[in-house]
């Protein structure tokens, strides 16, 4: 359980972690929480000649605007449960960031890592897809932005090039009145989830305007329950409504099965999570100003 | 003579803090990876990568060619030497592990060849680049397979896959089935598991400079049996091998076996002349050390109308994986199960059979319990089922079937000593009664609560004969203490036993101070080193208070007579008439009387001609306490508390309860310590650990991000309560307890989530998956108390 030899370095900045990637190509990875990496590097899964630590760069910046959230690619996961912002005006954060590891990880673990990352249930990946958002991928004198939906390929798997860094998480949250509700199930608090449903509602008076629900353990990347999304506008999202989309939502899904749970164990929770998510989004919505 | 009370114990009972838990808090304690000599090479070992196949070569060159000061060995290096671990029953068909694999390799994770580096860094490089090339077999990757006719066999010479196959009976089991009302057959199953102390293995050899001494440091819970074994299998002689576990950080049986690393690590230090060291890490810890478990029981029993238990019969069937371990063999889980399924119960009539089948797995070995949380799981699931069929409150069926009067002596000749079976159950039912409330009526439409409880035995400070039955190398059962008064009157105690855990620096620290008339403090308790103790097998089998405590409370007793001797001269008294306290031997109500301890020690050693006519000098005692033939057999009661999700299949667990009863309790705290940390380890086996291999033998769950253990998130305050039944037949009525909290939790969970459900649990871990199943098959049906 040591890792194969590698030279580190530590950047400066974006432009120099960039730089030193451009340099170094494929052998370099980047190093920012190193709760995902070092683990695979002393399991020899990694083997980077060159580590890139941008753990100390100043990218940790939480702005809230008026319908969008932006994240610094290094924001601890701890900050989206602490930062008070973040609790006023979009508490699913934290909610979801609640059900990362235990506060050691969460202290080191990085939004940015995250995402880079792309474990299949990682929360932050389905937070991203969940609230249609996008990252800034920042090369050597230039920056694009890559849709949460197109990033994530398969497991561990992104359309992030080698000589590409996250430098920034961005997230759209409702203008109007809205809840959010994040739930997961795994075997031990602070696993990696069997299966995780994130929901946000939006409503006016009764009525649905708009709803989102991101489902993680049905594929090897968080997914989107469009069709059931679509049946929700415009409904009064009774008891009844919401196990019909929790059901509609969990049925178009594959979902798969492995040591942990089987694909049909798999599909009913995210059934009966989506379900419950959709409620407590909706009646949050009612609660809010 | 020497087993009395002292007078007004001061310090066993006591909840005084362990001695040695500053330096092992303060990162003061040294392990073997602390351990650095000079010119140290390190090892790194090449495993394999398949279950099953014959090696067609081990191809070097890379290895050569990119690491040139690198060593490698390979099996044809080291020839014949292996671990032998065979028991002469009738039915057992003997086999070896090779040190290094020769012409086949079983498991993953067999040791294949061993490569030599200065640094532990390249070492892992360098034996990346030893390329195997191996030629794949049919492979044996469960019991059916193993066992299936045709199936290749796993050893030359071999019938079939079964290391052994025995059977054990009592009572005439025909009449019992004749008399029955019901008859009730059930099969349990029993996960494969991993052991997992915090520090995984590791082992340092070096030969002294003339050649002639070889000292081995190894994280080991036997120091002693491994001096034995190497001496045996390395050809040397006993007196030049001296074997020191320094601080181990846990073991939990994993660490009471010798391992092919000990003997490869020692081999390569007399070949290389270099000091050799072998940290193991936690990969190969999960793959290549023991495994546990991994059980089948198929039981029946004869039942009365009224829920008595006539007979019993069970079909034990163990995978044991690949090899058989030294000193316990394959036989010792399935064996254990067979001697102790009957349990506290009165059963006129048992049969069992019982085997372990060689499969293309890592080999089980000791886990804390040893085949018990298996057995009470089946027995306690079992007694659980019969209530519910008979529709009888799960306490009351237990109840009619209890042991009553003590000693009692079972159904396949052992005798019990004293417990309290019957009290513990009637203290559990009152403790659990407000649960037992809330699971009649549950608060919300989609959860169930649910309340289970496992009553079961732990035989403990079992002496020879027990072992002697067994016919496996382990041979004996006794303990011994060294115990040695300074001129200061500072005492050492060289107990033979190896403490990872357990406390022994400050519970025998307390027994000797009572017979000493000193401090815990005064005394300095040392262990795991075979240079300084007395012979002894080792820290296992729930032994180590009653049988080496009982050695070093004899061999303190020993002095203590010999202080009093001395005091008894000079103070002008009768023996009998003098006690030993607060640093000072005095006549008893005389207070006037009195002499000081450090004057005695220092009389016996320094001035000795102030000794009584006759006496010759030294304070020093060696004492060997062999258990009683049976044990003494400690009780206990286990009661947890579920809550289910009806709609998710989450399970958690809301409380966990115990009732035990060791004897003469020496430390609470140590004894609660204890009680939890097994608690905790079985509440992993009940829901969470499970060790997994696909159909190729290969292990899909090598960290503990997919062998998932127990954390503290997910577990209630565990209460522990005392019943206090001292043993008649142990010094002081000490019992043993390191094992018990790792016995009830799988059947107390497993009786907790069929209350909660109504669906029987057969198997664990009980999984939300697993717990989904159950879900699915729910009926309606009557709710059966606990
Ligand atoms: C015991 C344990 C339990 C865990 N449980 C969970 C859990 O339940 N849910 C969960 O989501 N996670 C969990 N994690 C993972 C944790 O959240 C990690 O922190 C996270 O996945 C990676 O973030 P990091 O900052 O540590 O990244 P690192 O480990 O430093 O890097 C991970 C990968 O991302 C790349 N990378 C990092 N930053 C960037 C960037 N800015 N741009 C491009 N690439 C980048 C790295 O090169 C590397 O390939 C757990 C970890 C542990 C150790």
């Amino acid at each position: 359980m040591k890792p194969s030899a590698f030279k580190y370095v530590r950047a400066g900045s974006v432009e120099h972690a960039c730089a030193l990637l451009a340099e170094h190509g494929e052998d370099a990875r980047l190093l920012a929480g190193g709760q995902s990496l070092v683990a695979m590097m002393n399991l020899r899964l990694a083997r980077p000649s060159v580590l890139i630590d941008i753990g100390r760069l100043a990218l940790a910046d939480i702005a809230i605007g008026t319908g969008s959230v932006r994240l610094g690619a290094l924001t601890r996961h701890r900050m989206l449960i602490e930062h008070l912002g973040l609790r006023r005006m979009a508490p699913v954060f934290g909610e979801t960031a609640r059900y990362i590891a235990h506060p050691t990880i969460r202290n080191h673990g990085t939004a940015g890592g995250s995402v880079a990352h792309a474990d299949p249930t990682a929360e932050i990946p389905g937070l991203l897809v969940l609230l249609d958002g996008h990252v800034d991928a920042a090369s050597q004198g230039s920056v694009r932005q890559i849709q949460g939906r197109e990033l994530f390929r398969g497991a561990f798997s992104t359309s992030l090039k080698p000589q590409e860094m996250i430098s920034a998480l961005h997230f759209r949250i409702p203008a109007g009145r809205w809840g959010g509700n994040f739930l997961e199930l795994a075997e031990r608090v602070g696993d990696f989830a069997l299966a995780a449903v994130g929901a946000v509602v939006e409503r006016d008076g009764e009525q649905v305007t708009g709803a989102r629900i991101v489902l993680l353990g049905a594929e090897s990347v968080p997914v989107r329950a469009s069709a059931a999304e679509a049946s929700l506008v415009g409904e009064r999202l009774t008891e009844s409504v919401a196990a019909q989309a929790g059901a509609a939502a969990a049925a178009a899904q594959r979902c798969y099965g492995d040591v942990r749970a089987s694909a049909g164990y798999r599909r009913h929770l995210l059934s009966e999570l989506t379900r419950r998510a959709l409620l407590t989004a909706y009646a949050r919505a009612g609660a809010a100003a | 003579m020497t087993d009395r009370t002292p007078h007004q114990p001061r310090f066993v009972g006591a909840r005084i803090l362990r001695l040695e838990d500053p330096r092992l808090v303060s990162g003061q304690a040294r392990h073997v990876d602390d351990l650095v000599l000079p010119g140290m090479l390190h090892l790194r070992l090449v495993r394999s990568q398949l279950a099953h196949a014959t090696l067609a070569s081990i191809d070097v060159s890379a290895l050569h060619a990119g690491f040139p000061d690198a060593l490698v060995f390979t099996g044809q290096d080291i020839g014949a030497l292996g671990i032998r671990a065979n028991s002469d029953l009738p039915s057992v068909q003997p086999c070896v592990q090779p040190i290094l694999a020769r012409e086949r390799v079983r498991f993953v994770g067999e040791p294949v060849a061993a490569v030599l580096t200065t640094d532990s860094y390249s070492v892992e490089d360098a034996a990346e680049t030893v390329f195997v090339d191996y030629d794949a077999l049919p492979v044996l990757a469960d019991i059916e397979t193993a066992l299936a006719p045709g199936a290749p066999a796993m050893f030359e010479n071999w019938r079939g896959n079964l290391f052994i196959e025995q059977s054990r009976t009592g009572g005439d089991i025909a009449a019992a089935r004749a008399r029955a009302r019901h008859v009730i057959r059930r099969t349990y199953r029993n996960q494969r598991q991993a052991g997992v102390p915090m520090e995984c293995r590791g082992v340092i050899a070096a030969l002294d400079p003339t050649g002639r001494i070889l000292t081995v440091w190894s994280s080991t819970q036997i120091p002693h049996l491994m001096r034995t074994y190497l001496a045996q299998e390395l050809n040397w002689q006993e007196n030049r091998i001296h074997v020191i576990a320094p601080e181990v950080g846990g073991g939990f049986g994993v660490k009471g076996h010798v391992f092919a690393e000990d003997v490869l690590v020692a081999w390569l230090a007399i070949r290389t002349r270099r000091p050799i060291k072998w940290i193991e890490d936690r990969r190969e810890h999960l793959i290549a050390s023991i495994h546990a478990r991994e059980h089948v029981h198929v039981l029946e029993a004869y039942v009365t109308a009224e829920g008595k238990i006539l007979g019993l019969k069970a079909d034990i069937t163990v995978d044991v994986g690949a090899y058989s371990v030294w000193p316990f063999t394959a036989a010792s889980d399935p064996g254990m199960v067979a001697k102790v399924l009957p349990g506290p119960y009165d059963i006129a009539a048992y049969e069992a059979t019982y085997r372990a089948v060689a499969t293309n797995k890592c080999p089980i070995g000791t886990y804390r319990g040893v085949g018990r949380p298996a057995a009470v799981f089946s027995q306690e699931r079992l007694m659980n089922e019969i209530a519910i069929e008979l529709g009888i409150d799960p306490i009351t069926l237990r109840e009619r079937n209890l042991i009553g009067q003590f000693p009692y002596t079972n159904i396949l000749g052992y005798t019990y000593d004293k417990g309290s079976y019957a009290e513990s159950l009637v203290k559990i039912r009152e403790l659990v009664a407000p649960d037992v409330e809330r699971a009649r009526k549950p608060e919300k439409p989609h959860i169930r609560i649910g309340v289970g409880l496992a009553l079961f035995l732990e035989q403990t400070a079992h002496g020879t004969p027990d072992f002697v039955r067994r016919r496996s190398p382990i041979e004996t059962g006794y303990e011994s203490a060294k115990v040695e008064m300074h001129p200061d009157a500072t005492v050492s105690v060289d107990s033979g036993l190896q403490c990872h855990g357990q406390g022994h620096e400050t519970t025998f620290a307390q027994l000797v101070a009572d017979q000493l008339g000193i401090l815990p403090a005064d005394i300095l308790v040392r262990h795991g080193n075979t240079v300084t103790s007395p012979y002894s097998v080792g820290t296992w089998g729930s032994r180590g208070i009653t049988l080496g405590g009982g050695a070093a409370h004899r061999a303190a007793g020993i002095i203590r007579d010999k202080l009093i001797a001395i005091a008894a001269q000079h103070l002008q008294a009768r023996p009998e008439t003098i006690e030993l306290a607060d640093r000072q031997a005095r006549v008893k109500g005389d207070p006037t009387r009195a002499i000081g301890v450090e004057t005695l020690a220092r009389w016996a050693q320094r001035n000795v001609e102030n000794l009584p006519p006759g006496m010759e000098p030294g304070l020093i005692a060696i004492s060997f306490v062999d258990g009683p033939p049976d044990g003494s057999y400690t009780n206990a009661v286990h009661a947890a508390v579920v809550e289910i999700d009806l709609s998710t299949g989450q399970i958690k667990l809301k409380r966990f309860v115990v009732v035990e009863d060791c004897g003469t309790i020496v430390n609470p705290m140590i004894v609660d310590g204890q009680v939890r940390g097994g608690v905790v380890q079985g509440i992993g086996s009940a829901l969470w650990e499970h060790f997994v291999y696909d159909k190729d033998g290969q292990p899909l769950t090598t960290n503990f991000a997919d062998y998932l253990l127990p954390s503290a998130p997910g577990l209630p305050d565990i209460e522990v309560h005392h019943i206090q039944t001292p043993s008649p037949v142990t010094p002081l009525g000490m019992k043993g307890l390191g094992e018990g909290g790792a016995i009830g939790p799988a059947a107390a969970i497993a009786n907790a989530v069929e209350n909660a459900l109504g669906v029987p649990v057969q198997e664990t871990p009980i999984t939300p998956s697993r717990v989904w199943e159950l879900i699915k098959k729910r009926k309606p049906i009557a709710a059966g108390g606990v």
